[in-house]
């Protein structure tokens, strides 16, 4: 503990060297301005500016790298809150209560609260990541395959609480979207499913396509069809900004609690961003006071819980990557070749010799969010007044966006066709009450599910069912699943009493 | 729509299924355990749904679950007519056309104000694409 403490001088005057200062800086005003552009996300920024990040200094190239992947998940929520099209995976349960704040005329709310909510989220990753340098190994090695495949399973069991008053349809959706994460060349045998001889279909259908089209153009023609403006509300203040912040800080227990999920998804090897929102969204929904009444149809808390969530995960993503240089996500594979390009070799060994380097890749994300946060703070007032432009001018431009992003998943015209598959499918799903979400929990789960169960069974047989934090863990899906069933049962009551 | 939208859902994973049988041992171990517990939440969802059509007075629509309807007519005429554009002749040119369309006619702008958001538009594109090294890929007729 001493040699961290030791440490921490050191590091603070590696990260705020002027020029390191200057690309992390650089790195977050990049990250913002990517993240508000549906489908593109920080990935695509940080890719372009690799080859440029090898010629740098270690520290600044990993500082501009952090910058832009700490900062674009702040911003991605602006789409998802004003149009209701997911900036990136990592806000589409953003959209839910966000958008539906928008359109009472909260946008402005909305946003401080999503942007203050992320700040915090941010700054408790790089808190646990500090606190995790000493404790590392052993947090890692805690969780096998089997214990990945139970946690895979909670994700599946919250889609029934991902389905408010309809966990029948929910379920359906869930496994529906469990198989059609299957199609494609099947990693274990290596044979293909439901390909139907398509070379397009073989690495399976592109989840940002699939995405898009589930949320992005349903809220879109549904806002065509109706009113002349996103919100019915009068010009966004200061004040509503000041308002969700307030919101979040209120709701700090809540901001903590999803954190603390957003963390501990970022440190599983490929869940990461695409499902922790939707994980934080079911534990808000199940365990906030009235929830069930008001989720998804415009509380703030809906918003908190998730974007908290979003960016703590950062943190825990770099756990696996710093002490066991096994990346959990496509960011965290490009910041592993900066570590490796520069020399810098992940391990256990960051925890102890490596303890200055680890420490300035904290700080920096303490910066980045901070940084970050606040930029889209201000911003968010002038963010906001777009929700009173009228629909008719601002729907030609997103939906031609979300076409523009829906091409850039594999640079391939049948994107488009995928695209308006699942917006037609989305379109009915919003039209007939079956809820979406928990479709697209399976879609993103089912290789992940299917690969975890794979190596668990070669590896163990089947006596990894009886492993502590398997059984944990599908006690906890059990619970989910009575939980949501107990809780709907409540609500038809209440509402036949009050009926009576 | 809500009995028919479960019927599709039914018969999508019903010939999934039946698809699957066909496929090596270990490769259909995942779908066959996903997809029967589905197929049979999905006719449970049928039954109900018929039941419920049965119940209703003749003449009696659904209304769309949140009140304002996502599919209409207008709204899926010009997105889905982007949608195909964009993948017939591809995303680069019929995108600023559709936003000029879309202004001129439902936002009722004036010419140039139409046209000059429509190059707005292709210039942010194109230079986003370029700085970020993105492919606008050709749709199927001019690929």
């Amino acid at each position: 503990m001493t040699d961290i403490v030791q440490a921490i001088p050191g590091a603070l005057a590696e990260v705020f060297q002027l020029s390191n200062l200057g690309f992390l800086v650089f790195g977050v005003v990049v990250g913002l301005a990517v993240g508000a552009v549906p489908g593109i996300g920080g990935f695509s920024a940080m890719a372009l500016l690799l080859p440029f990040s090898f010629t740098m200094e270690p520290q600044a190239a990993i500082g501009m790298m952090l910058g832009i992947a700490a900062a674009s998940t702040i911003s991605d929520t602006a789409p998802a809150i004003l149009f209701g099209v997911p900036g990136s995976a990592a806000a589409q349960a953003t959209v839910l209560d966000g958008h539906a704040l928008a359109r009472k005329g909260e946008a402005a709310r909305a946003l401080g609260a999503s942007y203050s909510a992320a700040m915090l989220g941010g700054l408790f990753g790089a808190g646990f990541l500090l606190l995790a340098i000493p404790v590392a190994r052993v947090l890692v090695k805690a969780f096998g395959s089997p214990e990945l495949f139970a946690l895979g399973l909670i994700g599946v069991a919250m889609t029934g609480s991902l389905s408010g008053n309809a966990p029948l349809k929910g379920l359906a959706a869930g496994g529906l979207g469990l198989l059609l994460g299957m199609i494609g060349f099947d990693q274990v045998t290596g044979s293909l499913r439901w390909t139907f001889g398509s070379l397009y279909l073989y690495d399976g259908l592109p989840l940002v396509v699939v995405a898009l089209g589930l949320f992005g153009i349903p809220e879109l023609l549904q806002l065509m069809h109706g009113g002349e403006r996103i919100s019915g509300g009068d010009n966004p203040t200061i004040g509503s900004i000041l308002e969700g912040i307030k919101d979040t800080f209120r709701n700090w227990f809540l901001v903590i609690r999803t954190s603390a999920i957003g963390v501990f998804t970022g440190t599983v090897p490929g869940l990461g961003g695409a499902v922790v929102d939707w994980f934080a969204y079911g534990h808000a929904l199940q365990t906030e006071k009235g929830a069930h009444e008001t989720f998804g149809k415009g509380d703030i808390r809906g918003v908190i819980g998730v974007d908290a969530a979003a960016n703590a995960k950062d943190g825990g993503g770099l756990l696996p990557t710093l002490f066991f240089g096994v990346p959990g996500s496509t960011v965290t594979a490009l910041l592993l070749t900066v570590f490796l390009v520069h020399g810098i070799q992940p391990g256990p060994a960051l925890a102890t010799t490596g303890v200055e380097l680890t420490l300035a890749i904290v700080f920096s994300l303490v910066i980045a969010n901070v940084l970050g946060g606040s930029i889209m703070l201000i911003l968010g007032k002038s963010i906001a007044k777009i929700s009173l432009v009228p629909i008719h001018i601002v729907s030609p431009i997103v939906i031609a966006l979300i076409v523009f992003a829906s091409v850039q998943a594999t640079a391939n015209p049948r994107d488009l066709l995928v695209l308006g598959v699942f917006g037609l499918v989305g379109a009915v799903m919003k039209d007939t009450g079956w809820p979406r979400p928990p479709l697209l929990v399976g879609f993103i789960l089912s290789p992940i599910l299917e690969r975890y169960y794979f190596i668990s069974t070669q590896r163990y047989g089947y006596s990894w069912l009886l492993r502590p934090w398997v059984v944990v863990a599908l006690s906890i899906s059990v619970f989910v699943v009575v939980g949501a069933i107990r809780q709907l049962r409540k609500v038809r009551r209440r509402a036949s009493e009050v009926a009576a | 729509m809500r009995l028919g939208f479960a019927v599709g859902v039914l018969a999508a994973v019903g010939y999934g299924l039946v698809l699957a049988l066909d496929f090596p041992h270990g490769s259909r171990l995942f779908p066959l355990a996903i997809g029967i517990p589905t197929m049979i939440l999905a006719a449970v969802e049928v039954g109900r749904q018929a039941v419920r059509r049965r119940r209703r007075a003749p003449g009696e629509v659904d209304p769309p679950a949140e009140g304002v309807p996502a599919v209409s007519r207008t709204p899926v005429a010009w997105t889905y007519a982007l949608i195909a554009g964009a993948f017939l002749f591809g995303v680069e040119w019929v995108a600023p056309l559709f936003i000029f369309a879309y202004l001129k006619l439902m936002a009722r702008w004036s010419i140039i104000k139409a046209v000059a958001s429509a190059a707005a538009y292709y210039l942010v594109i194109t230079t986003l694409s370029g700085a970020l090294g993105l492919r606008i890929p050709p749709g199927w007729f001019s690929g």
